[in-house]
């Protein structure tokens, strides 16, 4: 594992802070701050007393292997969880309507019900968020060749996860958390999305990219969040992983290394 | 914001019941067709014919109806479950609305086709037999011993009541006794739909999760079984009735004049409890909607 080079413990806390811990400029600057959080499973800890921050207007990577925490982090984040333990601020702010409000999330699986039509699926969103834009959508439904009164039950696998990307990116969120993007997209298909995301966000918000596929989306990382057996490992930005001389997977394997193996 | 979740909740669940209600309707046409034939005329064979027919008609209508209520009560509390706590729950849960109005949307929808289901049921059954009945009845049409299926109702709720030994009551007093236990129905189903969204709720919430889907029906119980518990020992300690007679309503809580009033023939509705399971659901409600802001995990 590499070795902290700076203070080890985060300011007001007493923790033990991530490799590349970056002090906080300003509260209203983070996007996410999280307190001693601990989840877990029936007794298998998932996240172990994590803290961290992360800064807001950055496209930040969070990765780490299978069954790490990811998804439960971003559960926690979004609001879907509540049984855990810790502090954690979305925009400043406690989850709950107004974080929600602010928050774009998109999951690593289906959610619109099946007997939804893509424009029922416009409809839903223009109806709840006010960020919304729907000309947007329908503009990008048909530059993807979704059919508005296709329903979502006779959609490949692809064209659901399409539909709900284009969904959340119509959005002008201030954070956007997109929870494996590339999951279950075969390789030529990835590029079309990871295109949609960054020409979509808007500018100055906060993109949180789940995903393990470290080599295909490393270079649009500002920011990286690592976890790995429960901890947070790296938290860093990207100049100062780059100033090692390494590419983010070399990292992410070094640092990973041991971390694999989840409890 | 409610009325969005209200309009889409609504849509859901008739999407899950609509082909029910469609078979209810064709079941209906083709009764309402077969009433326009004679039956008569062709003698007592004929009417015999008829009556297999009709019957027939009117089994399928009921059995069509029941199916109904079960195919609406899976859809509704399977649409909850799938809609707050399932995949579907990744966008419900995440709607920047509070989750009051989550439950309430999903509660006066799902009440309201609960109530439908069993409401199209009752009309079904009760409408069937007097459909039946009305054929019957048209083997002595112009006898002297004819009577109007309308006649015949009456002439039942008048030998019940001597046999109940009160007077028979007005048809006012009947159709308001009728209101009252409609709504008091109407307010036990809804009072029992969100048994059902509690037992749900509950189920998904830590430590409550660990007994999976035999937690879901013992959550259901129990709160169902506190809630009874608890407002009979008030109702036995407190009665309190509405009497109704031909022009108001009135309040008491002596058992002498509910007596009284049907032998006037005046009829008198118990209020107690139905006040107290009520004021439960009130607080059933909240707790609910706490549990689902502050306790519950979406898969």
């Amino acid at each position: 594992m590499m070795t902290p080079d700076i203070d080890p413990q985060v300011p007001g806390t007493g923790e033990p802070q991530a490799y590349g811990y970056e002090p906080a400029p300003e509260k209203k600057q983070f996007a996410f701050k999280v307190r001693g959080l601990t989840k877990d499973y029936d007794g298998h800890v998932v996240l172990d007393n994590v803290s961290f921050d992360i800064p807001a207007g950055k496209i930040v990577g969070l990765l780490g292997p299978n069954g790490c925490g990811k998804t439960t982090l971003i559960k926690i984040l979004t609001g879907l969880i509540h049984d855990y333990t810790g502090v954690v601020k979305v925009g400043g702010k406690s989850i709950g309507i107004a974080s929600k409000a602010h928050l774009a999330y998109l999951p690593d699986s289906t959610y619109f019900p099946q007997r939804f039509r893509t424009i029922d699926c416009i409809n839903y969103f223009a109806d709840f968020f006010v960020d919304f834009d729907r000309m947007k959508a329908i503009q990008f439904a048909g530059d993807f060749g979704l059919d508005l009164n296709q329903r979502v039950k006779t959609m490949s696998k692809g064209m659901q996860e399409k539909l709900q990307l284009l969904m959340v990116m119509s959005r002008d969120a201030d954070i956007y958390v997109l929870d494996e993007p590339l999951g279950g997209v075969d390789p030529a298909a990835r590029s079309v999305i990871l295109d949609i995301i960054m020409s979509n966000y808007k500018e100055n918000s906060t993109v949180v990219l789940s995903t393990h596929l470290v080599n295909d989306l490393e270079h649009s990382f500002d920011h990286v969040l690592m976890l790995g057996k429960g901890s947070v490992l790296v938290n860093t930005g990207i100049d100062t992983l780059r100033a090692t001389g390494k590419s983010v997977e070399e990292i992410f394997k070094e640092v990973i290394g041991d971390a694999w193996e989840v409890d | 914001m409610l009325g969005r979740l209200i309009k889409n909740d609504f849509k859901a669940h008739a999407s899950a019941v609509y082909n029910i209600y469609i078979a209810m309707g064709i079941a209906g046409l083709v009764m309402l067709i077969l009433m326009l034939f004679d039956w008569t005329k062709g003698g007592e064979k004929s009417l015999g014919v008829g009556m297999a027919i009709k019957g027939v008609a009117a089994f399928a209508l009921c059995v069509i109806a029941f199916i109904g209520v079960i195919m609406t009560f899976v859809g509704v509390f399977s649409d909850f479950e799938r809609g707050m706590y399932g995949k579907e729950g990744h966008l419900t849960m995440t709607l920047p609305v509070k989750s009051s109005s989550l439950l309430l949307s999903k509660w006066i929808s799902g009440s309201f086709w609960v109530i439908l289901s069993y409401t199209a049921f009752c009309a079904c059954f009760f409408g069937s037999a007097l459909y039946l009945m009305r054929h019957s009845l048209s083997i002595v049409e112009g006898n002297e011993m004819y009577y109007s299926v309308y006649e015949l109702a009456k002439e039942m709720i008048a030998q019940l009541c001597e046999t109940a030994g009160i007077t028979a009551p007005s048809m006012t007093v009947l159709m308001n006794l009728v209101s009252l236990y409609a709504i008091d129905g109407g307010i036990r189903a809804c009072i029992f739909v969100l048994l059902v969204y509690f037992g749900l709720t509950l189920s998904h919430c830590r430590p409550f999760n660990k007994l999976g889907k035999i937690g879901k029906v013992l959550y259901f119980a129990g709160g169902f079984a506190v809630m009874q518990t608890f407002a009979g020992i008030v109702t036995s300690l407190i009665k309190i009735y509405l009497v109704i007679s031909e022009d108001a309503f009135t309040f008491t809580i002596s058992e002498r004049e509910v007596e009284k009033a049907w032998t006037l023939g005046y009829g008198a509705f118990p209020i107690t409890n139905l006040y107290c399971v009520a004021m439960l659901a009130v607080v059933l409600f909240l707790g609910v909607a706490y549990l689902i802001d502050r306790k519950v995990n979406v898969d």
